[in-house]
C-alpha cells in the first residue's frame, strides 16, 4: 500500500476521461482494451428501502458479467440485427466526483466517480438519462498504463426509465 | 364546444364504444384495430374491466417470508401493499390512507406490524384494520373503526407460491380463474414439490410499449424470435431460430391464456426431454407428480413461454451462464404493469427451483438475466420493435385509415396450422406453427371482458 500520489490521481482521470471518449464515440474495440481480462462488470439490483444497506438485495443484479460476456455483447453490436441500438444511440457521458480512495496493492486503486449518461436513441426527440454512481477497480501498470479490474455500478434508478441498458456505464 | 382535447384521447367517431364495436368485426377476420394500443379512454376502461375484475399476479409467497414482512406491487395502476400478517394470512391493501390519500408505503420491501400516516398519524394494522390515530378519544369518539380499515383486496389466494388477487367481490375462485391455465403451470413448477421461487425481486424497466403487446407476444409469438432475436444465433449463443415454428404447438386456453410448446427432442436432440434440463437437474424431478397427459407434454411439447390473462408470463429456456460454457435451463417471470396508454413498466424475476445448490442457481440466474433483463440479449430487442404500436396509435393517418394490425397467420388458406382433433388437454392445441392462435384468443377475451360491463 501506499500512498496515493498526484501521478496516480492523473493517471485515473486520465483514464477515466479516455475511457468516456472512447465509449461516447462509439469506439467499443479500443474501449475493450481498456479492461482487464478478470473484469467483472456488475449492476446490482437497487430497490427503495428505509436503509442504506437493505437498497441492495444479497446476490440480486441486473448485470454480472465476465470478459467473454462483453465480448459477446461487441459481437452482437457488430450484427446487423441490433435492433435495439440501431442506429446507436447518441450519448455524452460525464464523469465526476472522482474520488481515488484506496490503493489496494498489486497496483490497483479503489475509484469513485459519478456517472451521467446522457442518450437519444434512433429519431427520438426526447432523451434518457441514465445517472448512476460507479465504484471501480483499476490497475495501474508498470509502464503507466490503467486497466479496469472491476465496475460495480450504483443506479440512481430503481425502475429503470431508459427501455434497456444497451449502453455501457 | 370543445370535444377533442387531449391528442391522446379519441379522435373523431373513436368513442370507446366504437372502438369496441369495431374490434368485434375486424377480430373475426384476425384482424386488430390500432386504436386500441394507446387511447385514453381504452385504457381507463382497461383498468376498470380488466385489472380491477382479473385474479392478477402479485408476487410470491416466499418474497414476504416472515411475520410481518410486506411488499409494494400494483394492481393495474393502483399501488397496493402485499402483508404477512401476524396470524401468517397474506393481505392485500390499497397503499394509502383513508383520512386524505396520503401513501402509507413508501418502499419496495420491509417489515412492519402497522402502518403509520405520515400526514395526521392514522394507524392502520398489517392486516388492514384501523386501530387509532393521535387525540383518539378527544378527535375521533364515535367513529366506527369497521368503516375506516384500509381498502383490502375481497379474494387473494396462492397457487404454486404465487400469489393472486381479485378486486372483484364475485370474482370465480382462482382455479376456476386460471381453468386450464393452473393445469400448464403445474407442469412448469410443480415437478419437485417445494417448487420454485424468485432470486431476488424483480428487474424493473420502463417499456413504451403496451401491456398487451408483451402478454400476446410471450402468450404464442414463435414468429418474432427469427428476426427480432436473430442477433442471438448470429453470435451463436442459441440455435434452431430458422426451424422453431415447424416445431410448435399453440396451446390456447379458454380465459385469455396461452401457453407455446416446442418439440425440443426434434429441435436438439434426444437430450432436449423436459427443457433441455441437465441430468444434475432432471435427477430431482419427480414426473409422477404430474398426470400423464401433461408428463407426456412436459417431455415432448414443454412450453417455453405463456401468458395468464391479463398481464403474467414466462419464459423458459436455456442459455450458457457466460460464453463457452455449459447451457443452464432459466425460468423468468415476467409482468407487464401498465402505466399509461401505450406505457408500461417490465417487472421480471428470475426463479430457481428450491433443490439446486448455489452454482446451479447462480448459473441459471446468470444465463436468464443475460438474455432476459434490462440488460438481456434478447430482451433490449424488445423493447425497442413494441414501441411501434401506441405509436401507430397515435398516427392521425393510421386512424383516418382505419388500420388494423394483422394476425391473420395461420388461419384457414394461410398456412399449414390446424386444430389437433386428438387433443385431450385442457383448451386447443394447434400445431405446427407459425400461427397466431394465442394472439387472436387473448385478444377476443379481452374484448368480451371489455365489453362485458359496458353494456
Amino acid at each position: 500500500m501506499s500512498a496515493i500520489t498526484p501521478a496516480v490521481e492523473y493517471a485515473i482521470r486520465q483514464f477515466l476521461g479516455r475511457e468516456a471518449m472512447l465509449l461516447d464515440n462509439g469506439r467499443l474495440d479500443d474501449w475493450v482494451n481498456l479492461l482487464d481480462e478478470g473484469i467483472l462488470y456488475e449492476i446490482p439490483l437497487r430497490i427503495s428501502a428505509r436503509k442504506q444497506e437493505d437498497q441492495f438485495p444479497k446476490g440480486a443484479f441486473r448485470m454480472h458479467e465476465d470478459m467473454a460476456m462483453i465480448r459477446k455483447r461487441l459481437e452482437r453490436m457488430g450484427t446487423s440485427e441490433n435492433w435495439a441500438e440501431d442506429p446507436a444511440s447518441r450519448t455524452v457521458r460525464t464523469v465526476g466526483s472522482i474520488f481515488v480512495e484506496e490503493d489496494e496493492g498489486g497496483g490497483i486503486f479503489r475509484v469513485h466517480s459519478a456517472l451521467s449518461l446522457y442518450r437519444q436513441r434512433a429519431l427520438d426527440r426526447a432523451y434518457e438519462w441514465i445517472p448512476a454512481r460507479r465504484i471501480d477497480r483499476i490497475r495501474i501498470e508498470a509502464s503507466g498504463e490503467c486497466r479496469l479490474v472491476r465496475r460495480t455500478i450504483i443506479l440512481a434508478e430503481t425502475i429503470l426509465q431508459t427501455p434497456n441498458l444497451a449502453v455501457f456505464l | 364546444m370543445v370535444m377533442h382535447i387531449a391528442q391522446s384521447r379519441s379522435g373523431i367517431g373513436e368513442r370507446l364504444d366504437d372502438i369496441l364495436a369495431r374490434t368485434r368485426s375486424e377480430l373475426d377476420r384476425g384482424l386488430v384495430p390500432v386504436n386500441i394500443f394507446a387511447n385514453a379512454d381504452i385504457f381507463d376502461a382497461e383498468m376498470e374491466r380488466i385489472f380491477a375484475k382479473s385474479w392478477v399476479f402479485l408476487g410470491f409467497e416466499s418474497e414476504i417470508p416472515d411475520k410481518g414482512d410486506f411488499m409494494q406491487r400494483r394492481i393495474g395502476r393502483d399501488s397496493v401493499i402485499v402483508t404477512r400478517d401476524t396470524k401468517n394470512d397474506i393481505h392485500v391493501l390499497a397503499n394509502f390512507c383513508r383520512h386524505r390519500g396520503t401513501r402509507l408505503c413508501q418502499t419496495d420491501v420491509g417489515n412492519q406490524s402497522h402502518f403509520r400516516c405520515p400526514y395526521h398519524g392514522w394507524v392502520f394494522r398489517n392486516n388492514g384494520d384501523w386501530i387509532g390515530a393521535p387525540d383518539k378519544s378527544k378527535a375521533y369518539k364515535a367513529l366506527d373503526p369497521k368503516n375506516w380499515g384500509l381498502l383490502k383486496a375481497p379474494h387473494v389466494e396462492s397457487f404454486l407460491g404465487m400469489i393472486f388477487a381479485s378486486l372483484d367481490p364475485d370474482a370465480p375462485a382462482l382455479m376456476d380463474y386460471l381453468g386450464g391455465a393452473a393445469w400448464f403451470m403445474r407442469g412448469l413448477m410443480d415437478l419437485h414439490p417445494a417448487g420454485m421461487s424468485p432470486m431476488g425481486p424483480p428487474d424493473r424497466y420502463k417499456v413504451r410499449g403496451d401491456w398487451k403487446t408483451g402478454s400476446e407476444n410471450f402468450g404464442g409469438d414463435g414468429y418474432h424470435v427469427g428476426v427480432a432475436h436473430g442477433s442471438v444465433q448470429t453470435i451463436e449463443l442459441a440455435q434452431g431460430f430458422d426451424v422453431l415454428n415447424n416445431f410448435s404447438t399453440h396451446y390456447v386456453i379458454p380465459g385469455g391464456h396461452s401457453f407455446l410448446g416446442h418439440d425440443f427432442d426434434s429441435m436438439f436432440g434426444p437430450d432436449g426431454h423436459v427443457w433441455y434440463y441437465p441430468p444434475d437437474i432432471q435427477q430431482h424431478f419427480d414426473l409422477d407428480r404430474l398426470d400423464p397427459l401433461l408428463q407426456d407434454v412436459v417431455k415432448k411439447n414443454p412450453p417455453i413461454v405463456g401468458t395468464v390473462f391479463p398481464n403474467l408470463s414466462f419464459l423458459r429456456f436455456f442459455g450458457p451462464p457466460s460464453p463457452g460454457k455449459p447451457p443452464a435451463v432459466y425460468t423468468s417471470w415476467r409482468q407487464w404493469q401498465p402505466t399509461g396508454p401505450g406505457e408500461m413498466e417490465l417487472w421480471s424475476w428470475q426463479l430457481k427451483w428450491d433443490f439446486m445448490d448455489e452454482q446451479q442457481a447462480s448459473d441459471s440466474y446468470a444465463a436468464g438475466q443475460f438474455g432476459f433483463s434490462s440488460a438481456g440479449i434478447f430482451e433490449q430487442d424488445d423493447t425497442v420493435v413494441w414501441e411501434g404500436a401506441p405509436e401507430a396509435a397515435r398516427s392521425v393517418w393510421a386512424r383516418k385509415e382505419n388500420i388494423a394490425f394483422n394476425m391473420q397467420m395461420g388461419m384457414e388458406g394461410m398456412g399449414q396450422q390446424k386444430l389437433d382433433e386428438s387433443w385431450e388437454g385442457p383448451g386447443e392445441a394447434w400445431r405446427p406453427g407459425p400461427g397466431e392462435p394465442s394472439q387472436r384468443a387473448f385478444y377476443q377475451h379481452w374484448l368480451s371482458q371489455m365489453a362485458e360491463t359496458s353494456q
